[in-house]
């Protein structure tokens, strides 16, 4: 049951994953993506990394694709009219059986590995949660990449904030901000508001 | 015997789910009418009781619409994934002690990840039905969504720190001594806040801004499609205030009347949500769209953010006993105090 669900998850992973690259739909692209990470976290939850599979459809799924799901609907990008020769599909195919073969011999060794191995005793007794366990590993022997890490997506949060960044400068009347300040739309009335011009 | 054991619990919580939602319907409409002082549905059934169940069977039988330029997979796919998705969240709900379909060690993040995808049935509606004012409203009700996410992941931290647990059953024992919602009330009002913008309803329900954009990404459904957004959209009302009392308000747990059932004391908490839902719905007016974003991304955002410094050297700094909920509720006046001082000050 659990190869076939592995094999089953994983199949689908692969030919969504072709599908981004050969619809002409961007937004359907998009959403093969979207299968792709869904297949991806069933995968690791099979595995029994609830966690890991979790956060990837948290972050990956909620979060990302969303808003690559708009940037592509909003920008209008045009339909790519790809033709697609009988070439193209052969190669399609192609890669579609290479990858069952492969999984159909991966198979074969998972299932002799699992043969070889005798039960370790001491991992069936110390059952220490998924989230416990990659919190004592991250915070103890891996302290420095996880700062690391943590120090770049500084570095790309800075680096987002300076790229859109309004560089106009905010002028005492205000005339070079295109910037909405709330309170001066709220202070607004009738007699500030219409007022003549003369030419003296 | 297996299967046959899991399809009758998915059924013995599901069946009673949408009874409720349909009785939801009828309650959220006498409430406003009591509330706007008229009566409400009154004609079917005693009280209008049956009033829910004639509205779905008018829209069972009516004709289902496909628009010709609409993309006819999406288009049905997507209310079909927003109800999918508001009935799987209620798998690691627990109503009482060790009564819960599936006991998960990552429930929290299971619901988190449930109420993330929901983004997409709105989504796809809005751009399967090629029409401008669903695909607008789509836009919106998703940046919404998002939006008021990162903020409800924030407050949920807080709530994870001080149980020390992500599953939902550990997350409501802890809460045996003092209720989330004393040392952490700050948190538990924007949690319902965004709980309210995270279900697109009033005030926030831009997306179903009837003055400008007809109905939102539901426009072009009719018939059963509709009633599946219906539904989704109350069960997930009904989800998220039972969330919210599973977090802050201890669960299934009662001070006082210790006797008492733990599923009632569970229906009675979530059920003062949800009248408190269809209150706001009835006593606040709409934001705008630019207030709202405001809200989300500068006032919530970062005052989560910081709440959950806060909470984490607090519980480094004591150790969490129980002198630290009057540590909190001194700390916290003292933090607001401040705010309230800051604010003057801006203003």
């Amino acid at each position: 049951m659990l190869s076939f669900l592995f094999y089953l998850f994983a199949s689908t992973m692969l030919i969504s994953c072709v599908f981004v690259i050969i619809t002409p739909n961007p937004v359907f692209s998009v959403f093969y993506l979207i299968l792709g990470f869904c297949n991806a976290s069933a995968i690791l939850l099979l595995f029994e990394l609830e966690f890991l599979g979790l956060l990837l459809l948290i972050i990956y799924v909620g979060a990302i694709a969303v808003l690559f799901l708009f940037v592509v609907m909003m920008l209008n990008v045009p339909v790519n009219r790809v033709y697609f020769s009988s070439v193209h599909f052969f190669f399609f195919f192609f890669f579609f059986f290479l990858s069952f073969f492969l999984f159909s011999t991966f198979s074969f060794e998972i299932a002799s590995f699992e043969h070889s191995f005798y039960l370790v005793w001491f991992y069936s007794f110390d059952s220490v949660q998924n989230v416990l366990l990659m919190a004592n590993v991250l915070y103890s022997f891996y302290f420095v990449p996880f700062l690391i890490a943590g120090f770049i997506l500084l570095v790309a949060i800075v680096g987002a904030i300076l790229l859109t960044l309004n560089r106009n400068l905010v002028l005492k009347n205000n005339t070079f901000a295109k910037k909405q300040l709330v309170y001066q739309q709220l202070s607004r009335d009738s007699k500030k508001a219409i007022f003549l011009f003369s030419r003296n | 015997m297996f299967y046959f054991e899991n399809i009758l619990k998915v059924l013995v919580i599901i069946v009673p789910l949408l009874v409720s939602v349909a009785l939801f319907t009828v309650a959220e409409r006498k409430i406003l009418s009591s509330i706007q002082r008229r009566r409400g549905p009154n004609v079917i059934g005693i009280f209008g009781l049956l009033q829910a169940f004639a509205d779905g069977l008018k829209l069972l039988v009516k004709e289902t619409i496909l628009p010709s330029s609409a993309n006819k997979a999406l288009f049905i796919l997507a209310p079909l994934v927003t109800f999918f998705l508001s009935l799987i969240g209620w798998a690691v709900i627990p109503v009482n002690e060790a009564s819960v379909f599936s006991d998960l060690n990552v429930g929290i993040l299971y619901l988190f990840a449930i109420s993330s995808l929901g983004v997409y049935g709105i989504i796809i509606s809005g751009w399967a039905s090629n029409s401008k004012y669903a695909f607008l409203g789509a836009l919106r009700s998703a940046a919404q969504m998002v939006s008021y996410e990162i903020s409800i992941g924030f407050i949920i931290i807080n709530v994870i720190l001080c149980s020390g647990s992500l599953n939902l059953s550990a997350v409501v024992l802890s809460q045996k001594s003092i209720w989330f919602c004393i040392p952490l009330l700050p948190m538990f009002i924007l949690f319902f806040v965004s709980c309210l913008a995270e279900t697109n309803r009033h005030p926030f329900d831009l997306p179903e801004a009837e003055a400008e954009l007809v109905s939102g990404y539901n426009v072009e459904y009719s018939a059963i499609g509709f009633a599946l957004f219906f539904l989704g959209e109350y069960g997930n009302i009904i989800l998220i205030s039972s969330i919210t009392v599973l977090l802050f308000i201890g669960g299934w747990l009662f001070p006082f009347f210790s006797t008492l059932s733990g599923s009632l004391c569970f229906s009675i908490k979530t059920f003062f949500f949800i009248a408190l839902f269809i209150w706001v719905r009835a006593a606040f007016p709409r934001y705008r769209y630019d207030q709202l974003m405001r809200l989300g991304w500068k006032v919530f955002l970062p005052f989560s953010i910081s709440w959950v410094i806060f909470t984490a050297s607090i519980l480094s700094c004591f150790n969490w006993y129980i002198l630290c909920f009057w540590i909190f509720l001194i700390l916290y006046l003292l933090v607001l105090i401040c705010f309230l001082l800051v604010s003057l000050g801006f203003y």
